[in-house]
């Protein structure tokens, strides 16, 4: 896993970031790399009939080699973080590093966007520098990193969670001099920003009214409070808090008939720390009822709890205790990572259920009617639940009707004429609840033999939040252990850390065959 | 893509860049004389290199800062330290007397109190990479090796890499190396043994130190180690030789839980652990197969796309090794939506490997959804499953053949294209299924395909069963009368073919259709077509019932294994003696591209570091002394001859007898076209170096070893030659050397058809003798005729 050369492109083939440690691959090598990676097409494969001129999305795959050079990629958040390489090592291993120093750049610049990264150049390449030498990765880790590296985040403009990061460090050096009161600095700070952004659109504004709520210490989490550099949670202006969210991806596909030919559950629990002290550890007990490696439900009889196929653990996790009392307890990195991942298969119930119900009587047409119902508990509330119903290529076009007594505003149906396909679109959908939709496409012949086998699948796409479709859930959170004194810190809080627990349900590949 | 607008935002970027470089170079004078401590010289330096940083990560070239970056390096900031270090040591290796003045703050920094700083100086001192100022490197490597903190030392570990690579001796003949070796079981810092595992295994290479006492040392501690550093440890574990069973047993107890873990990279380099070390016990490898089934699916469902897919790959090659294993798992290789294409193809191989007599059922019917993909390639791919899996399927196999011929009621071109591949498939593989292929196939208008291989093997299929198609002729016919419009000549000469064999099933209405495609053929511009038009011509003459016999023999043999398949299986087997590494993910060994001296040599030269033409050539020199090695049994003069007779005389005499049948079937003889056109050079050809050398390694068509000799021997100098080939339309790239081996670069292009043609050539004018190189940029077509031309005209340098 010998690494050549390292850059960060952004998503128009720019470089943000460059380096190269062995000098045997041509500097040509990062146009080569966009080149390839927007022209590629699936002809240039290997394989034996593959000379083929037909139309293919397909991207690159992630490793591909170009002229005896071998290039690797990982893609995040619009960003390609990318390797080359001469020798034939572990890809994985190049693009587990991949993806890290992506995280890393996040947790450092505290977004990962092209701004982000240029204006934080300079950090961005010292965190490089420590994190690889010579073609191989060295410190990868969020804290260990933490005392190599010296330079500071630079506010994005765009990004209001980089101004509150940037008044958060200058509110540290103030400290650190004792010559301001941090919380002054802060405030003045951002209300010099306030008053420079009065003309932005409302978004902007509550976004900034959350992170000024965050800064003064108001109990109230918004949605860029994870959306900092881990670099200001060394200061004392940050507050000491612990993320952790229960993220479930359901892969369900239903066949023709209702059956359910495939579903499986790939859950992780994603840890967002900023707990504040090296010292600090963090206990954690999940579900007591919980089986692993059980070989599904058939063997197991009707209920037997949380069950899950397979997981692992992150290498922070130590489990003495886990196979007792399913606790786990960890001295947790700075930053995000993921503390377990888990897998389970068809031990769940799919929470929607959709019937399609076509009629054909009429020529020139072809009638379906859709119903979804909402199989989950009813406290909970789906968002952003959308419905997509691709058409035959030959059809000249749709139309969707939902019930006279649909509020307007709540749902909303179209016809995608580019994709051939219809949206239904939800704004909100309550467990237990259902609805339906009806659709009317025009064909350009009287009938078309095989209509129903162009039709769909339909695809669902969804979030549920607080829900969990494997019932895994955290019993409890403890955060033990001192917080080592800090010499410039002699007023910290008494240790009162938030403890944020999430859960949350989506879609990943949820199909329905019609 | 780079259109004229953005090549003009370029220019004046680079001219934005070069003022803003001139300007920073002043600032940075300006701050040189400020003392070290001074905190705010520091901080406009620190705000200075943010702009520098910012240039050469946009491509502008900054090493002109160079002098006024060293006159700054005594600053006492860490962050400022930093980046003027980072400066200095990138660019150090071209400004090597310059670097030196940085020596003296470098050393200081080496002794700091602060690790950070020890570490750093240590690092940027080893990676200056200049030949002269290696003892100050080797020194400090030296101390940073004893030092009391783990970071220094690991730095000054990687620093003997560094400083091997630029010159190998120096470090052999020091003690770093033994004390490294030393350190790697000794040291009670795992960053530290870490980076003497990287080094020493660049170094000693990984075979040596698979020893046991280094083996045992890493895995008994491999839990502290960093994940980057395990993975280096499993992959030396796994080269290690095992000594017994209960050695497996207790190497893979130990490192059991290493499968558990998120990092794909350190699941994949233990079941390389596990699986070479069970090789010898078959029982074993299979338990051990079962058992690391359920945590690599958990990562391919997990973690990044990027990871999950080479997990993916992986387990294809398990798939493929042991498909009884996997068959119960079927359903985890069904798609999900949020699959890319290149997951959806693996997954599309597991299916096709698993299916056995229980789950092929549920595998095509699943796999027949898959039809409507809306990426045409993986919907093309999903009918080539199905007919993979009727190729492999025993029995049963009605069901499935059915299945797939009701892909055609679809009536979506490139899925009734695949399908006509895949059913000529079926077809050549189980001659039993004709039939019932034939009679759903003969409705299938050429009309309804349009992609070249498919519609070649539909015209095959109507030559073959045309007494079975009653529309064959009439299928074929239109598309016959206007063969120009076909592209393919793989196209061509099977509808060629396809006339032939329809005229000796149906001669009534098919022999005006064979005279029209006999005619167009020996005109056409492929080689092979006008080849076999020839040789049907001469067998139509000679015996039509021989001719018969030729073109409609059919072996109803079956065929077992296709060649591909068999050449897959070899790969197979080396690819998986590579598990972990690219060849998996690529499908194929690493020796297809894998060059390890090519890497050796580009790093070579890049250490030296010179301009651009001189790349050239000493890659050539090198590229030529293994040509050379390779060839020099061979008569390369004579193989111009031979290339030239062949093309200039064989045709005549081919046009001679296809003339007397043309005669025969009342048709019209076209004049033969001379195959090798005249050759004309652009007589003031323009290319400039850099082209010329992107030319050089990307030309496909290679004639290297050539030689000529010169008639005259007044040659003297580079100057005679290069005039005289000037005249002949060969422009000079560069020249130069004694009269005894000048060395040159030409190129010439082609007027008529712009190819390009790059020559180099090295000439001794005192023994009259020459050997060139010559490669073509192009399609080609008077390659053979310019070296003739070329070597006519070195020849009669005056």
């Amino acid at each position: 896993m010998l690494i050549s050369q390292f850059f960060i492109l952004g998503p128009r083939g720019d470089a943000l970031a460059h380096r190269d440690f062995r000098g045997d691959v041509p500097s040509t090598s990062r146009e080569d790399f966009y080149r390839s990676t927007r022209f590629w097409s699936s002809n240039e494969r290997s394989s034996v009939r593959s000379n083929r001129t037909t139309k293919t999305n397909a991207s690159p795959p992630p490793a591909f080699e170009r002229d005896g050079v071998n290039y690797l990629h990982v893609k995040a958040s619009g960003l390609y973080f990318v390797a080359t390489t001469t020798s034939n090592g572990s890809p994985s291993a190049v693009l587990e590093l991949l993806g890290r120093l992506a995280r890393l750049v996040k947790d450092y610049c505290g977004a990962l966007t092209e701004d982000a990264v240029r204006k934080n150049s300079t950090l961005v390449s010292e965190v490089i520098d420590e994190a690889m030498d010579y073609g191989y990765a060295q410190t990868t880790s969020t804290e260990m990193l933490r005392e190599r590296v010296c330079s500071e985040p630079v506010e994005t403009g765009d990004d209001l969670a980089g101004v509150l990061v940037s008044a958060k460090a200058d509110g540290a050096r103030a400290v650190a001099q004792g010559a301001f009161k941090a919380g002054q600095k802060v405030e003045a700070v951002l209300k010099h920003n306030l008053g420079v952004k009065v003309n932005f659109p409302t978004k902007a504004a509550i976004n900034l009214m959350n992170a000024a709520s965050v800064a003064s210490g108001v109990n109230r989490v918004s949605s860029s409070a994870t959306q900092k550099s881990v670099v200001s949670a060394s200061s004392a202006t940050t507050r000491d808090e612990i993320f952790v969210d229960i993220i479930e991806k359901l892969n369900v596909t239903f066949s023709a008939n209702g059956d359910v030919v495939t579903s499986e559950i790939n859950g992780h629990i994603q840890v967002r720390n900023f707990l504040q002290g090296a010292g600090t550890k963090v206990k954690m007990a999940l579900s007591e009822d919980l089986t692993i490696g059980g070989k599904g439900t058939s063997a197991r009889g009707n209920y037997a709890g949380v069950i899950l196929d397979d997981c692992n653990f992150h290498e922070s996790a130590k489990l003495e205790q886990f196979d007792v009392d399913r606790t786990i307890t960890l001295r947790p990195p700075q930053g995000e990572f993921s503390l377990m991942n888990y897998r389970s298969a068809g031990n769940f119930k799919p929470p929607f259920k959709v019937i399609a119900i076509f009629d054909e009587s009429v020529p020139y047409k072809v009638g379906v009617e859709l119903k979804l119902f909402a199989d989950f508990p009813s406290k909970h509330t789906c968002t952003g639940l959308i419905v997509n119903l691709p058409i035959p290529k030959g059809a000249l076009g749709a139309t969707g009707r939902l019930p006279k007594s649909v509020p307007s505003g709540s749902q909303h149906v179209m016809f995608d004429a580019a994709e051939k396909q219809i949206v239904w679109q939800f704004k909100k959908f309550a467990g237990g609840s259902d609805h339906e939709c009806s659709v009317q496409i025009a064909l350009q012949s009287e009938r078309i033999p095989n209509v129903r086998r162009e039709i769909g699948p339909l695809s669902l796409s969804f979030q549920i939040p607080t829900f969990c479709a494997s019932a895994l859930a955290v019993r409890y959170l403890q955060v033990v252990g001192n917080r080592p004194l800090d010499p410039l810190d002699d007023e910290a809080p008494p240790r009162a850390p938030h403890r944020w627990i999430r859960y949350l349900t989506k879609s990943s590949s949820y199909v329905v065959r019609v | 893509m780079p259109s004229t607008a953005a090549a003009s935002d370029a220019r004046r970027a680079t001219q934005n860049g070069r003022d803003e470089v001139t300007e920073l170079s002043r600032a940075l004078r300006s701050l040189s004389a400020r003392p070290s401590n001074d905190s705010r010289a520091n901080a406009d330096r620190r705000a200075l290199f943010r702009r520098v940083n910012a240039l050469v990560t946009s491509g502008v070239d900054c090493a002109s800062l160079f002098p006024d970056v060293v006159v700054n390096a005594h600053a006492s900031d860490p962050g400022c330290k930093k980046m003027i270090y980072g400066f200095i040591t990138r660019h150090a290796r071209r400004n090597g007397e310059l670097a030196i003045l940085t020596v003296n703050a470098l050393q200081k920094d080496s002794g700091d109190r602060d690790s950070t700083i020890r570490g750093l100086a240590i690092r940027s001192l080893a990676s200056l990479g200049v030949k002269d100022l290696l003892e100050y490197s080797v020194t400090a490597v030296e101390r940073g090796l004893d030092d009391d903190e783990a970071y220094p030392r690991a730095t000054a570990a990687m620093g003997a890499l560094k400083i091997y690579d630029v010159d190998a001796k120096t470090v052999r003949e020091s003690e770093i190396l033994e004390k490294l070796r030393k350190m790697l079981v000794s040291d009670t810092e795992e960053v530290v043994v870490g980076n003497c595992l990287i080094v020493l295994k660049e170094i000693d290479g990984a075979e040596s130190l698979a020893t046991k006492p280094i083996v045992y040392a890493l895995i008994n501690r491999i839990k502290s180690f960093s994940e980057w550093n395990q993975v280096l440890i499993l992959d030396l574990v796994a080269r290690y030789k095992i000594e017994n069973a209960d050695e497996t047993f207790d190497i893979m107890n130990a490192l059991e839980s290493r499968l558990a873990v998120p990092n794909s990279a350190i699941v994949l380099g233990t079941v390389k652990v596990f699986l070479t070390a069970t090789l010898e016990m078959p029982d074993i490898h299979q338990q051990v197969l079962e058992r690391i089934k359920a945590p690599l699916f958990t990562l391919a469902n997990s973690g990044m796309a990027e990871t999950s897919y080479a997990v993916w790959a992986h387990l294809r090659l398990l798939v493929r090794r042991a498909p009884v294993l996997f068959a119960t798992d079927y359903k985890s290789f069904y798609f999900r939506m949020s699959d890319s294409s290149a997951v959806k193809n693996l997954k599309l191989a597991m299916l096709v490997a698993v299916a056995d007599a229980q789950n092929t059922y549920d595998i095509v019917t699943e796999i027949t959804e898959y039809a409507t993909d809306t990426d045409e390639c993986i919907a093309a791919a999903s009918v080539r499953a199905v007919g993979d899996i009727a190729l492999k399927a025993a029995d049963e196999l009605e069901g499935i053949v059915d299945r797939l011929l009701q892909y055609f009621d679809l009536d979506i071109e490139h899925v009734t294209a695949e399908t006509v591949l895949a059913v000529a498939d079926i077809v050549r593989k189980r001659p039993a299924h004709a039939t019932q292929c034939v009679e759903a196939m003969k409705n299938i208008d050429l009309y309804d395909v349009q992609e070249p291989s498919a519609r070649a093997t539909l015209i095959w299929f109507y030559g073959e069963y045309g007494e079975h198609i009653p529309m064959a002729p009439y299928f074929v016919e239109p598309v016959l009368t206007n063969m120009v419009n076909e592209s393919d000549p793989k196209v061509r000469a099977q509808l060629l073919t396809c006339a032939m064999k329809l005229f000796f099933k149906r001669p009534p209405e098919t022999q005006a259709m064979l005279g029209a495609a006999l005619a167009a053929c020996v005109r056409d511009a492929n080689q092979e077509v006008r080849d076999l038009a020839n040789t049907y011509y001469r067998l139509l003459q000679k015996d039509v019932c021989a001719a018969e016999r030729v073109v409609n023999s059919r072996d109803d043999s079956p065929i077992y294994t296709f060649k591909e398949t068999m050449a897959e299986d070899k790969v197979f087997d080396k690819v998986f003696a590579e598990f972990n590494t690219l060849s998996v993910l690529y499908g194929r060994p690493a020796e297809t591209f894998i060059d390890p001296e090519a890497a050796a040599r580009r790093r070579a030269r890049t250490i030296q570091d010179e301009d651009e033409i001189d790349d050239v050539k000493r890659d050539e020199e090198e590229k030529e002394q293994q040509d050379m090695g390779g060839a020099s049994l061979l008569d390369h003069a004579d193989m111009i001859d031979f290339g030239d007779e062949e093309k200039a005389s064989t045709p005549t005499s081919r046009s001679g007898s296809a003339a007397d049948l043309l005669s025969l079937l009342e048709i019209d003889v076209p004049p033969q076209a001379s195959t090798t056109s005249t050759l004309a050079l652009d007589p003031a050809p323009a290319l400039d170096p850099a082209s010329f050398q992107s030319k050089w390694t990307s030309a496909s068509l290679v004639a290297s070893g050539l030689q000529a000799t010169l008639r005259s021997v007044s040659v003297s100098g580079a100057t005679q030659i290069t005039a005289h080939l000037t005249s002949k339309g060969i422009a000079t790239m560069a020249s130069g050397g004694p009269p005894d081996a000048m060395k040159f670069f030409f190129y010439a292009v082609d007027a008529s058809v712009r190819d390009i043609f790059l020559v180099e050539a090295m000439v001794d004018a005192r023994a009259r003798g020459s050997t060139f190189t010559i490669k073509c940029d192009g399609r080609g077509s008077n390659f053979v005729a310019f070296q003739r031309l070329f070597a006519d005209a070195l020849a009669s340098v005056p």
